[in-house]
């Protein structure tokens, strides 16, 4: 009886021992299945803050940091940043290799010095309003003057400002407020460069230092021009211009119409107070006229206006009946707008794809709202901007993310 | 008579004892088999997890370069069950198109209760070695549904405005043990995805 009762005991405590050994096994498996997937969330956690705080010194050193390695969550995240260079376009890339308990994870970031076109209007010294309905496409750059809103405005890009908005409730209801969809921020004024360095891309483009120059782009991808009052003539954009760049040097001004096929950049550099300027003598197009911006987005032309002064719609004939610019438009001292625009009468519609830098009038409204003189306006931001530029467009003291993989 | 009463006694409780016993072993067979489809299911969900994390995480990438901003990087329209975007997934500078989508229900055994689907991953690549054709797994996903929000979190109408995708998911076992309907059952439920290359 004692023996039966010593192997009844060992023989339950056999199967009990072999049931808690799978039980243990299961729960251990789960755990570690749990623990497994939390380091690998954790790991990648590392990684991607290596590389915030990569983007957090390269703003604080305007540039300079050139990585290191950041122990954090009891981990590590070892953070290299390196430059290159392709066309006239820098980079900067950022790769955060984390490792946290035998895992690792890496994330690389790809940022470029952004052009000035990354913003569809770049607005300085102006306090102003938008009122339901207006609605700004693309991002806006509103400093050393307030940003008021009325209403429902909706802001469908990212909004830079020097000050916090002043927002009102108004239609629709009476009770709307504005919507930014990408947000905004109180952020530090960007500088406008120096555009010297466009007189010397030009050396291997098309310049001319001695009277104005005109220029009329062909969807053949040739250019009528000529200089000052000499004869037109006919050349290929890149047998004329290698790089792209066309620019009246020493205070003279560009005349500019037509349909460009390829990436070209007009500068205009001023001397003293003369010269400086380019005029807008009709249509400018890299698409059909009637193009929205998304119409544009396979089109091979993109053209950039570089002026030391003011971008000017001629007043003209061509220019009575609406007038349709596909261009970056940046007036580096000066602003862009129509030409005598308080007398030129009813002119239609100014619609401009791309981006303006200093956007003046180009109108006059009377009390009512109705305008009386000049252009109603139409500003698309053309969104290639946001990752491609025209040849040697000014770029920014920003540096702006293309590409982050994690 | 008294030893025909013990042995009847000892005949009793020893019934008693094995039938315990028995009690006892087929109470443990069943939670030793529901751990462990509790151990698959979890398992099988930090799966399902891995997979949405690496592909969602790409989403509107593309090496050295942006995706153009003017198409939807986010391709269906706001589905709760079909997701498709664009994106860089194996980092060769060409653009994928990758999507999530599940099966008819009946493909595999389903109930009411239980309405098992197949989840479908198909990623239209211009790499040669890439196949172009659906991949099903079944994983005993009963559960399958894709938020869409815009940046300050509000739902998205449109597809531009999409920058942040939640995902939910529940993956159950597709046997229950014995007569019972208990089942093992795993969440990852409104986890929140932020498509970086969708912002700006």
């Amino acid at each position: 009886m004692g023996k039966a009762s010593l192997i009844m005991i060992i023989g339950f405590s056999v199967i009990f021992g072999l049931f808690r050994m799978n039980f243990s096994r299961d729960v251990y498996d789960a755990s570690k299945n749990f623990t497994r997937y939390f380091n690998r969330t954790a790991v990648h956690h590392i990684a991607i803050s290596g590389a915030e705080i990569a983007l957090g010194k390269l703003a604080e050193t305007n540039g300079s940091f050139n990585g290191t390695t950041v122990p954090t969550m009891h981990g590590a995240a070892d953070i290299t940043v390196t430059d290159y260079v392709a066309g006239e376009k820098a980079y900067k890339k950022i790769v955060s290799i984390a490792s946290y308990s035998g895992e690792s994870d890496t994330v690389t970031v790809l940022l470029w010095r952004q052009p000035f076109s990354r913003f569809a209007s770049f607005l300085e010294g102006l306090t102003a309003y938008y009122i339901y309905p207006d609605t700004i496409d693309g991002p806006l750059y509103w400093h050393n003057g307030q940003l008021g809103t009325i209403g429902h405005v909706v802001f469908s890009g990212y909004v830079s400002l020097s000050e916090p908005p002043l927002i009102q409730k108004g239609d629709p209801g009476g009770n709307s407020v504005a919507e930014f969809q990408d947000g905004w921020t109180v952020d530090e004024d960007i500088p406008i460069p120096p555009t010297n360095y466009l007189a010397v891309a030009a050396n291997s483009g098309y310049k001319v230092t001695n009277a104005d120059l005109y220029l009329k782009f062909l969807p053949d991808t040739t250019v009528q021009y000529k200089v000052g009052n000499g004869s037109w003539q006919t050349e290929r954009v890149t047998t004329l211009a290698p790089n792209g760049v066309f620019a009246a040097l020493n205070g003279h001004d560009v005349h500019v119409s037509g349909t460009a096929v390829s990436h070209v950049t007009i500068f205009a550099q001023k001397q003293g107070s003369s010269g400086g300027r380019i005029w807008i003598d009709d249509d400018l197009l890299v698409g059909p006229p009637d193009a929205r911006a998304s119409d544009i987005k396979n089109r091979p032309g993109m053209i950039g206006l570089v002026a030391d002064r003011d971008v000017i719609v001629s007043k003209n004939p061509a220019n009575n009946n609406d007038c349709i610019i596909h261009a970056g438009i940046f007036a580096a001292s000066g602003t862009f707008y129509a030409e005598d625009y308080a007398r030129r009468g009813l002119s239609g519609t100014l619609h401009v794809i791309g981006s303006i830098v200093h956007e003046g009038l180009t109108g006059v409204m009377d009390q009512n709202g109705q305008l009386v003189s000049g252009f109603h306006e139409l500003l698309e931001w053309d969104k290639r901007f946001g990752y491609d530029m025209p040849p040697f467009y000014p770029n920014t003291d920003r540096l702006g993310i293309i590409s982050w993989r994690e | 008579m008294s030893t025909i009463l013990d042995l009847i006694g000892a005949t009793v409780i020893g019934m008693l004892l094995l039938l315990s016993a028995f009690r006892y072993w087929s109470n443990m067979s069943e939670e030793a088999a529901f751990l462990n489809e509790e151990r698959i299911v979890q398992s099988n969900v930090t799966a399902l997890a891995e997979v949405f994390e690496h592909d969602l995480r790409k989403i509107g990438y593309l090496k050295g370069s942006k995706l153009d901003p003017h198409d939807p990087i986010i391709r269906t329209p706001t589905d709760s069950t079909h997701l498709t975007f664009l994106a860089d997934l194996n980092d060769d500078g060409t653009i994928d198109t990758v999507s999530y989508f599940l099966g008819p229900l009946g493909e595999v055994p389903w109930s009411p209760q239980h309405p098992f689907r197949v989840l479908y991953r198909q990623v239209k690549s211009a790499n040669p070695y890439c196949t172009s054709q659906p991949v099903g797994s079944h994983l005993g996903l009963s559960h399958l549904h894709f938020g869409y929000y815009k940046l300050n979190g509000d739902t998205a109408a449109v597809l531009g405005d999409i920058k942040i995708i939640e995902v939910t998911l529940r993956v159950e076992n597709p046997y229950a043990y014995a007569s019972s309907d208990r089942r093992a059952v795993a969440f990852w439920q409104q986890k929140r995805l932020v498509g970086r290359n969708l912002r700006r």
